[in-house]
């Protein structure tokens, strides 16, 4: 029989290792493109969206980067607009919503970041509107939303259970043999 | 301050969690390694320079992570390649160099430690089962080196790479992939615990290290030398000012970082076994004269 303390001391270094397995990640991603480089009355702007793809009733985050319109090359640095004002108008039809996007929230303080929730799948219209020192622009888009119900993971808890299953019958193992040899 | 430069360096993304876990480990290293150094009488596995090490990757781990260098690896190639090498070829050997296993263990309370200790003991001398027979085999040198090539360039194929840029579940096994085969591939090359294997004799180790070079070497030439651009993701991203490039521009670069950096990283570590070698042997007692060397002796 394994010693009851040996198999959670096990366990515990299982989790432990699995967790900065994991956290060694926490990478950054850009999102998916939803609109870019469009010229907007005196802007350019893009939006980007993370996760892939947005779902319901869960948090998602919107990015947007605005550039001067002025002497706009795609190809070459652009200059991008500070401290504008950013509202994100979602409507499906039956509801409306709105959502300040905000440097505060970026992670990147050249952008515009808003995480928010919208309340069911579908299609959603997207209106972004930036105003800045008098000056206007405005760009739609189209955004589909899965139902909460499709996001579950199934690949990454596969993945984990994996890892905990392997590295749970080496731990197995090592206390097995163990106690044999006992 | 320049504000697009001033928003620029204030792009960090702490993440406390995971700062917590890092500390965490940290500090049972440090408290494992005062243990250590107070019960060994010349102090040759708990070194100072083993401590800095551990100290330094955790810093380094840091910077890769959370601060602009990361935010900045969404918009531009040769920010993320600098990313990649920061992991795999800086915080990974710094991290082996300072050889955590004993040090974490011996950070552990008493009862903990010697279980996790018996485990350990399991790994390099246990009974001979199936479980050891196949952590042996799926971690020889060979292996290791072969799970980091391939890991290394399948993500550095275009589909796989514009994934994780667009995908932050992708990008998070890209970079699991990336640390923990480089982890595995720099644990032979120091040697650091838990020896499972033999140690390699410093002949092979520098050949293993040298085998490391074309990993990365191919790869950057293939990437710096591309007639079009690869990573269409970034063509979806602004052109920032103060850093950018252009996307081909910005393709070249991180090419050459990953050539130029990222092989003689391999080659210096070859060095400096290899110096490391020539000075233990200029440290050995003189050889006694030959006993072919006549010097008339024999004639007397």
């Amino acid at each position: 029989m394994i010693q009851k303390g040996s198999f959670w001391v096990g366990i515990l270094s299982l989790l432990l290792a699995l967790f900065g397995f994991v956290t060694s990640a926490m990478a950054h991603a850009g999102g998916t493109p939803r609109i870019v480089n469009q010229p907007a009355g005196d802007f350019v702007i893009s939006v980007w969206t993370l996760p892939d793809p947005v779902v319901s009733e869960s948090e998602s985050n919107f990015i947007v980067y605005v550039a001067e319109a002025e002497g706009f090359d795609q190809s070459r640095a652009s200059t991008p607009v500070l401290g504008a004002n950013i509202q994100l108008t979602f409507t499906n039809g039956r509801q409306t919503i709105m959502f300040p996007a905000t440097h505060e929230r970026a992670t990147n303080k050249l952008f515009y970041e808003s995480y928010l929730e919208l309340p069911s799948g579908g299609t959603w219209m997207v209106d972004v509107v930036i105003s800045h020192e008098g000056l206007r622009g405005e760009a739609q888009f189209e955004v589909d939303v899965e139902g909460d119900a499709s996001q579950t993971n199934w690949l990454l808890y596969g993945g984990i259970g994996l890892i905990v299953i392997a590295v749970g019958w080496f731990v197995w193992q090592s206390f097995a043999d163990e106690e044999d040899d006992d | 301050m320049d504000p697009v430069l001033r928003g620029l360096l204030l792009s960090w993304e702490l993440r406390p969690v995971f700062i917590l876990f890092l500390l965490t480990l940290a500090i049972l290293y440090t408290i494992g390694w005062t243990r250590l150094r107070r019960k060994s009488v010349n102090s040759t596995l708990a070194n100072r320079w083993r401590l800095t090490a551990y100290w330094v990757a955790f810093a380094i781990v840091i910077i890769a992570l959370m601060s602009p260098i990361d935010i900045l690896g969404a918009e531009l190639f040769y920010f993320h390649m600098i990313q990649h090498l920061l992991l795999t070829m800086i915080a990974a050997p710094l991290v082996m160099l300072a050889n955590p296993m004993p040090f974490i263990m011996w950070g552990l309370p008493r009862k903990p430690r010697k279980r996790f200790g018996r485990m350990i003991a399991w790994m390099i001398s246990g009974k001979e089962s199936l479980g050891r027979k196949i952590l042996r085999q799926a971690t020889k040198p060979g292996v290791c080196w072969f799970i980091m090539l391939a890991l290394l360039w399948i993500w550095h194929e275009p589909p796989m790479y514009n994934l994780a840029l667009r995908n932050e579940f992708w990008h998070d096994i890209e970079h699991i992939a990336f640390f923990w085969s480089a982890i595995l591939y720099w644990w032979h090359a120091i040697g650091a615990a838990p020896h499972i294997h033999p140690k390699m004799a410093r002949i092979f180790r520098v050949g293993y290290l040298f085998g490391g070079i074309p990993v990365t070497f191919i790869l950057g030439v293939k990437i710096a030398f591309a007639t079009g651009i690869l990573y269409t993701y970034y063509e979806t991203r602004p052109r920032l000012p103060v850093i950018g490039l252009s996307v081909a521009d910005d393709q070249i670069l991180g090419g050459i970082i990953m050539w130029v950096p990222g092989s003689m990283m391999y080659f210096a570590a070859a060095l400096v076994l290899v110096a490391r070698w020539m000075q233990e042997q200029q440290n050995l007692p003189p050889v006694p004269d030959p006993e072919w060397l006549d010097r008339g002796e024999a004639a007397k």
